[in-house]
């Protein structure tokens, strides 16, 4: 069965490939809807095991390595572009299919890859196609932030570039396998994995990119970078204890900027970076449990942050705002109850409550840190959950759906329009996934990497949980009235590349610049001199020397001892009006003629002596 | 409104008392000191939440936030 079959998502390519010649924009539609469902058909029936092997170089190239953690991966990533299809299926924008398929093919294509050859070539695709999703939006603002993104995408690439090759160097493998963490080849792989999971301090492209997306793109960005940067940590990097703080940190970090943010795909965006915190720190723990918490957070994660980035994109869509600030007090509850109902949905699913699919995952995480007894860590991410609640559960729905106006004058209705249908069904789908899998949480666990001895519903842990929500909900309505929202931004550490970016073009515009001006004037200035000087071959060595005499002149001439200038120019001057003059030097004919026949009588003398 | 607040302080005061009664039986894995303080979480919820919006409109909103066109200029 080796090498003979195609891998299953070779179909994203071939739709990609297919889909502007295809004529018709319903037969368009089926045909996108198709891929994954074909895709998802063929990998029922693939075996585990790495096959479909190719010969590169002296190596060898495994395009599919099927086992549990790789399968969960690829069926919620398939799932998710199923869903995002059909919630895109009103745009017109046939460029952005093509991307969305190669994007979530490439993403595939780096959960089954086998090798690190196999998995740095998807690796790129990946980034090179996303890209596409932010271009779309067609903004000035959205055009820069793709750039920004494209940038450290390609560089955090080399990081994992470096690597590998140090790994070929060091190892002559390039095998994809958990191995011992240390040596410069795993810190480069590490790094350049963790440019994609967007921990901080290399973060900052996530929320800058995310939200100038299309309003279906962010959907797509929301879950494939992030998440198979999670599935490589959890190949290559279980149990490797730096992670777990990073995470535990990450955890925090982005909710505390969600607290702060008014654009709403922007908070959801830092609250990403929270969520992927909890699954590294997981994967940093590394025992089964912990890892199976990180792979069901990452499942469960899609789902309802997909969903969340749904719901804010229909606002968007419908109203045209993107910001809290201009929707609070716009009435929304009464415009879009339906979205108000699918956020809501998604809100209990990412706090976790119970019946909804955060709960059967999250908690697995935080009973990993406790089990592991990493207490500073289960704290931290205890405090993630408090302020995911408060960001996303409760600030964004309130101001977005209810609030009071935050610009009084502004007093005009927004424009509603209405929800296009396949958006509704997308949404709809996903939620009922999100209290589908909360209620019977077994249909995910089957699917986890280790066998899960993991219970959510003990009468301890939903009463501790409700009774930590219910009191977040206290504190929330009792600060309520204090929280006040402003239309500013917030600095990250895209702050050194930014404004880095701003200084080194003013350094080359203006020093540099001006260095090389200097250079070029003063060496020009030479060359003409030598230019002068030569005009005549004859009076050249001395007007040379001459220029040298007036350089040390006119650069040290407070000294003693240098040359005087005014004689030194008039000598110049002097010296430079001697014409040229072919014949003034040159030698009678007759002097060459008796040299050459005095040579050729001495050689020949010499030749007969011998 | 009366009536929904009278009724929300019910629900949290059965949420907290629950948190004192353990059903026999009821595994519950304790790992650390303050896993074993009856309403901890809900304790934590408060505070936290409080902490956390302090912190961020007290410490990181003064630090890091600027004008929208920051970037641009």
């Amino acid at each position: 069965m080796t090498g003979n079959i195609l891998p299953p998502y070779i179909y994203y390519f071939v739709g990609a490939l297919l889909l502007p010649v295809i004529p018709g924009r319903l037969l368009k539609r089926l045909v996108t809807l198709a891929v994954p469902v074909a895709t998802f058909a063929t990998l029922l029936s693939l075996p585990t095991g790495s096959y479909d092997t190719l010969p590169f170089l002296t190596y060898h190239l495994v395009l599919m390595r099927v086992d549990k953690l790789s399968v969960v991966f690829a069926y919620i990533f398939i799932l998710m572009s199923f869903i995002y299809i059909i919630y895109a299926l009103h745009i017109k924008e046939e460029g952005e299919m093509v991307a969305a398929l190669l994007y979530g093919g490439s993403a595939l294509g780096v959960t089954f890859a086998g090798d690190y050859f196999t998995l740095f070539f998807f690796w790129e695709i990946m980034a090179g196609a996303s890209v596409f999703l932010i271009w779309y939006n067609r903004t000035e603002a959205s055009v820069k932030a793709g750039y920004r993104y494209l940038l450290v995408h390609i560089a955090g690439g080399c990081l994992l570039l470096a690597g590998i090759l140090f790994q070929i160097a060091t190892k002559h493998s390039i095998a994809f396998e958990p191995g011992a963490f240390g040596g410069i080849a795993s810190y480069f792989i590490l790094a350049g994995f963790m440019v994609n999971a967007a921990v901080p301090p290399l973060h900052p492209w996530l929320p800058d990119a995310y939200p100038m997306g299309t309003v279906t793109g962010s959907v797509l960005l929301s879950v494939y970078t992030t998440k198979s940067a999670v599935y490589v940590l959890c190949r290559g990097f279980a149990g490797v204890e730096i992670l777990i703080w990073l995470g535990a940190i990450m955890a925090v970090y982005g909710v505390v900027y969600a607290f702060i943010e008014v654009d709403m795909r922007k908070l959801l965006s830092h609250h990403i970076i929270s969520q992927v915190g909890y699954m590294v720190c997981g994967v940093g723990i590394g025992t089964e449990l912990a890892l199976n918490g990180a792979v069901s957070l990452a499942y469960g994660n899609i789902l309802y942050k997909g969903l969340l980035f749904m719901v804010c994109g229909a606002i968007i869509h419908v109203t045209g705002k993107r910001k809290l600030t201009e929707l609070s007090g716009k009435g929304l509850y009464k415009t879009m109850p339906y979205a108000l109902t699918m956020y809501a949905i998604a809100a209990f699913s990412i706090s976790a409550v119970p019946l909804f699919n955060g709960f059967i995952c999250k908690p697995m995480v935080v009973a990993g840190a406790g089990e592991a007894h990493y207490g500073i860590a289960e704290l931290l991410l205890h405090i993630a959950s408090v302020g995911t609640f408060v960001s996303v559960g409760l600030k964004l729905p309130y101001f977005a759906w209810f609030g009071k106006p935050i610009h009084p004058h502004e007093n005009e209705a927004v424009n509603v329009g209405h929800t296009p249908f396949n958006m509704r069904i997308a949404m709809a789908i996903t939620a009922f996934l999100c209290i589908a899998y909360g209620i019977y949480p077994d249909a995910l666990y089957r699917l986890l990497p280790y066998t899960v001895n993991f219970h959510p519903y003990t009468y301890g842990h939903v009463v501790k949980t409700m009774g930590m929500l219910l009191f977040v909900l206290l504190a929330f309505v009792i600060y309520l009235p204090k929280i006040s929202l402003h239309d500013r931004i917030n600095l990250d550490t895209d702050w050194f590349y930014r404004k880095g970016a701003s200084l080194l073009y003013g350094f080359v515009s203006g020093p540099m610049d001006a260095f090389y001006r200097n250079m070029q004037a003063r060496f020009s200035r030479q060359v003409d001199y030598i230019a002068f000087a030569f005009r005549n071959p004859f009076t050249a060595p001395s007007l040379l020397w001459l220029g040298v005499q007036r350089f040390i002149a006119s650069g040290f001439g407070a000294l003693k001892s240098v040359p005087d200038l005014a004689r030194v120019e008039a000598e110049i001057q002097d010296l430079s009006k001697t014409p040229y003059d072919p014949n003034a030097y040159k030698s009678p004919v007759g002097v060459g003629v008796m040299l050459s026949v005095l040579f050729l009588a001495i050689f020949v003398l010499i030749h007969l002596l011998r | 409104m009366k009536i929904k607040k009278v009724l929300f302080a019910l629900v949290l005061i059965i949420v907290a008392a629950l948190d004192f009664y353990h059903p026999h039986g009821a595994a519950h894995e304790v790992h650390f000191w303050w896993q074993k303080i009856p309403g901890f979480d809900a304790i934590f919820g408060f505070l936290g939440c409080f902490a956390l919006m302090l912190f961020a409109k007290k410490v990181i909103y003064p630090l890091f936030s600027r004008e929208e066109d920051y970037y641009d200029r």
